[in-house]
Parts: C-alpha cells; structure tokens; sequence
C-alpha cells in the first residue's frame, strides 16, 4: 500500500529501540507535567485517606453532566488529534487539517463547560470553603484545565502552520508532538473524572 | 548492526474502535456510580475502568508499541499509578491517615 510506505519516512521513525512520536522536547514537557499530577494525584489520596466520608458524599454535590460533557470533549478532541496524525502520514493534507480544526472546535468545549460548570457550583454554594472534597475538586480540575489551555493554544500554533502548509508526510513532527500533549492531557483527565464524578 | 523501520499506523479503523470503547466506559463507569451508590465494591470496577481507558488512549492514539522504553514505561507507570493508589487507599485509608499524621 502507497500510503503505508509513505509513512515509513516519518521522521519519529528510527530503528528498533523505537520511535519518539513528536520530538523529546515535547517528551520532557509529558514526563514534567505527569510528576506534578503524580504529586497532585497523592495530595488528594491522602485527603481521601483523612476524610473518607467527605468523598463518598462529595460526588453528590457536583454536576455529573458538567464532568461527562468534559469527559466525552476530551475524548473526541484526542480522537480527532490523532486522526488528523494519521491522515497527515497518508499524505491526505487537507483532511489532516478538517480533523485538527475538529479537534480544535471539541477541545474550546472544555473550557466553555467549566465556565457553566463553575457558574452552577457557586449558584449551589460550592466554593472554595465548602470542605476538603470541593478543595481538592477545585485544586486538580482549576490545574487540569490550566493545563489543557496551553494544549488549546498549541493547537491554534499548529493550526496556522498547518494552514501555512508546514506539515508534510514527510514531515510532521510538530503536529505528532502537539498530539501526544492532547493525549496526556486527555489521560489525566480519564483519572480525574471518576475521583469527582463517578465515586460516591 | 540490522536495523529495521517502524512504521506508524495509517489506518483509522483502529482510532475508531478505541473512541468508541472510551465512550462506552465513561457511560458504563457513570451507570456503576448511580447503581452501586455508596457500596464498598464500586471502587474496584471504576479503578479497572480508569485503567483500561487510560490504555486505550495510550495504546491507540498514543500509538506506545511503537515508542521507545523510556517513553513506553513512564506512561505506563502514570496509568497504573492511580488505579493501585486509588484501591490501596479505600482499603487501608484508616492505617494510612495514622502514619501520615503529622
């Protein structure tokens, strides 16, 4: 098949130690960014430890919509990412480029639902003194997202060098990279969902 | 030395698969939560899910198989972290507020 053989030239390809998708830099930043959520991650088992009856019934307080409508944003964004990695390998440039706008249209969703996410927590008293379970909420998801804005704003960088036609088959390494930070990002949020939303 | 090129997936079928199955864990994660409210044994299935949907991610869009090691084991690691982290907690969470207080 033409396209497979294409894809044989991507430059993250190396040989059998396996290949780095994007480029280290972007490698680094992963590695970084999944130390800190390891140190949040602890932060919150060790309030869970403390105050498990805060957390069975803290789920209960929040919008299961809000997380849900988040959950499935950041699954579609990711997908459509790595659709846009895999149609850039075919050497299909003008899909490559509607999936990334798609991923692009998806991710804006997240902040947007947290907007009305928030707006509904303070119309219901959740702020940030109202325990240890809505602290925690407020800590890891607030970071998430701050998180998730810088992904947000490396996609609107590579949209335009993508619009500029930078990537090519034989050459897609920024898009790969910003790919892998989506991916990250979504796989942080997949372990925060059901911390907040699903365990009761 | 021989050496031999990785290449990359260019098939979509795959991605597909994996988004579907994402949807259908968070769904099915959300119907546990709202059955199994406030029993003991929820927490083991919904430590499995975030596992394998964490997997999914990393195995079909992050493409890990074809990564190098270090790469391959720091997300590995990241992935399993919580699942084993999330059930230790519920089960030894008593013993492990008494070491941790200061």
């Amino acid at each position: 098949m033409p396209q497979a053989e294409e894809s044989s030239l991507d430059p993250g390809a190396t040989e059998t130690t396996g290949r780095i998708p994007g480029n280290r830099g972007i490698w680094v930043g992963i590695a970084c960014i999944f130390v800190e959520f390891a140190v949040l991650f602890t932060v919150y088992f060790v309030a869970r430890a403390h105050f498990p009856e805060a957390f069975q019934t803290g789920a209960e307080r929040l919008s299961r919509l809000a997380g849900t409508i988040i959950t499935l944003v950041m699954i579609s964004s990711s997908f459509c990412v790595a659709a846009s990695v895999i149609t850039i390998r075919a050497g299909k440039r003008r899909l490559s480029l509607y999936w990334l706008i798609g991923s692009l249209i998806l991710a804006l969703g997240y902040p947007l639902a947290k907007y009305f996410e928030i707006d509904w927590n303070l119309a219901h008293g959740i702020d940030a003194q109202a325990g240890v379970f809505v602290g925690a909420y407020y800590y890891l998801t607030l970071n998430h997202l701050v998180h998730a804005s810088w992904g947000i704003l490396g996609m609107l960088w590579v949209l335009t060098r993508h619009l500029t036609g930078a990537y090519s088959t034989e050459d897609y390494g920024g898009l790969e990279a910003l790919a892998s930070y989506w991916h990250a990002t979504d796989i942080i949020w997949l372990v925060i969902f059901p911390f907040f939303y699903v365990l009761a | 030395m021989k050496t031999e090129r990785i290449q990359p997936s260019v098939r979509m079928a795959p991605l597909i698969a994996a988004w579907i199955g994402l949807v259908t864990l968070t769904l099915v994660s959300l119907a546990l939560g709202e059955w199994f409210r406030g029993l003991p044994g929820l927490l083991f299935p919904v430590a499995a899910i975030i596992w394998l949907k964490a997997w999914l991610v990393a195995h079909y869009f992050l493409e890990m198989p074809l990564t190098r090691t270090f790469i391959r084991r720091l997300v590995w690691v990241f992935i399993a972290f919580s699942p084993i982290a999330l059930v230790i907690t519920d089960l030894f969470g008593r013993q492990l507020a008494k070491w941790l207080q200061v």
